[in-house]
């Protein structure tokens, strides 16, 4: 059983009693774990899907500190899973959104918001103080900031990440010779076109509401100590089959590969102005959408050849894959275009470019009838 | 022979959860998995942790002795 992370703090109230007695019924609970939960100071990196049912539960369970650290503002399209975030919310600061929802879910608890972004720069002043931290952001940067922030600072994280119908689950605590950190996972930090983000590939709305609930259990569990922690193993969860599985993690060997970081490719790049002024021409280059199949349903454009870059990034010769002639790349932004475009250039393509700004600039500034998604 | 633990995109890629390989290093794990699988799961690999026993495992002289469980776990950072 690990210790408690947290002192016991002031007797309850006779309202706290009230308040938190389903907890307080609990074997291994009991009024000193509330005293514990009350007193505790805990960061949550991320105001969104993970973000929601974590901040809803620590709340409603008397953590009587929290920190609420997001840089964004809602989105109309964030409202399918981020449950703290109410229709009315869209356009203000998710801390703000989030910490009204807090404050008024449970008045016990004291809200700080911090609307930053995580960085290498800031991230340990962010989180200094705090006994816990539950990262719930939604990139890599931010989680490598968040894991080598507590790390140095000696302070445990409860991870999850989600994707489509996957997550995966685990809890960082320092100290010992078996402690492991995001960098025992992930030694070698992907590169963002290499890793899909909920933005282009998607996520089952309520599987963040389970993860984020599996995390809120796991924090309660450290701050209180009782139970076994996910230390040392990471959870993973199917929501499409509802099957669980666990593997093991253990620290790194100590000499991890660094990439070496590929020198950015001098691309041409077209505006989608440019783009649009040859869009009618029967003798403009081919068209190149490299997103998923489920984007390319929500509009493209037209005349395009659609093939999603993980199938660009498999070709090993450009014949049978793509007419003669200069190509286009675009996608949803641009990071996957520059990608494919890479690959093309490698293959030997002679004329590659790249539409600046994906079908988002396409919708600003072409054609506002195609979807903001 | 080696087990081998598909996760996440890995599993789609491979068409399978598990599956058994006979191979004496990481390098020749991954070889024969790239020979009996599509292109798919080669770049899958290319960007996923590997971990052996839950130790990750990058250098394909890595020896992988009988009963080896080898964990394939592509990133993704969603919140």
């Amino acid at each position: 059983m690990p210790a408690p992370l947290v002192e016991p703090g002031p007797e309850l109230t006779r309202a706290q009693l009230t308040r938190y007695s389903r907890h307080l019924l609990v074997p291994g609970m009991g009024i000193e774990a509330q005293r514990r939960l009350l007193a505790a100071r805990v960061a949550v990196v991320g105001a969104g899907g993970l973000g929601s049912p974590i901040l809803a539960y620590l709340a409603a369970a008397g953590v009587g500190h929290l920190t609420i650290i997001d840089d964004d503002v809602v989105d109309a399209s964030n409202l399918q899973r981020q449950i703290v975030h109410r229709d009315d919310a869209v356009g203000s600061p998710k801390a703000d959104s989030a910490a009204a929802f807090v404050t008024a879910l449970n008045p016990d608890v004291t809200v700080t918001t911090r609307r930053a972004r995580i960085t290498d720069d800031n991230a340990r002043s962010l989180l200094e103080g705090q006994h816990l931290v539950l990262d719930g952001a939604d990139n890599f940067p931010t989680r490598y900031a968040v894991a080598d922030a507590c790390a140095a600072l000696g302070l445990p994280v409860v991870w999850a990440a989600v994707l489509r119908f996957d997550a995966q689950v685990s809890s960082f605590v320092p100290g010992g010779p078996d402690a492991v950190t995001l960098r025992d996972l992930y030694p070698v930090p992907p590169r963002p076109e290499d890793v899909p983000s909920c933005a282009e590939a998607g996520v089952l709305g309520a599987l963040v509401g389970q993860v984020g609930s599996i995390m809120a259990a796991e924090a309660v569990k450290l701050i209180c100590g009782f139970g076994e922690p996910l230390v040392g193993r990471i959870l993973l969860i199917d929501a499409l089959t509802q099957r669980t599985r666990e593997v093991p993690l253990r620290p790194a060997p100590p000499v991890a590969p660094t990439p070496i970081p590929e020198a950015p490719m001098d691309l041409n790049e077209l505006s989608v102005e440019d783009v649009a002024a040859i869009l009618n021409d029967p003798a403009r280059p081919t068209l190149l959408d490299v997103r998923e199949p489920a984007e390319h349903a929500l509009g493209t454009l037209p005349g395009s050849l659609a093939v999603p870059l993980g199938d660009v990034l498999s070709w090993d010769r450009l014949d049978d894959n793509l007419p003669d002639g200069p190509v286009i790349v675009y996608c949803k932004i641009s990071p996957r275009a520059r990608r494919a475009a890479a690959h093309l250039v490698a293959l030997g393509h002679p004329d590659v470019s790249l539409m600046d700004g994906g079908m988002i600039a396409w919708a600003d500034r072409i054609d506002p009838s195609y979807p903001h998604y | 022979m080696a087990t081998v633990r598909y996760f996440a995109a890995a599993a789609e890629a491979a068409g399978t959860e598990q599956e058994q390989v006979e191979a004496a290093t990481l390098g020749g794990l991954l070889a024969d998995l790239r020979g009996r699988h599509d292109a798919r799961l080669t770049r899958v690999l290319e960007v996923s942790s590997i971990l052996h026993d839950g130790r990750y495992v990058s250098d394909p002289a890595t020896p992988l002795p009988d009963g080896a469980v080898l964990d394939v776990l592509p990133p993704f950072a969603g919140g």
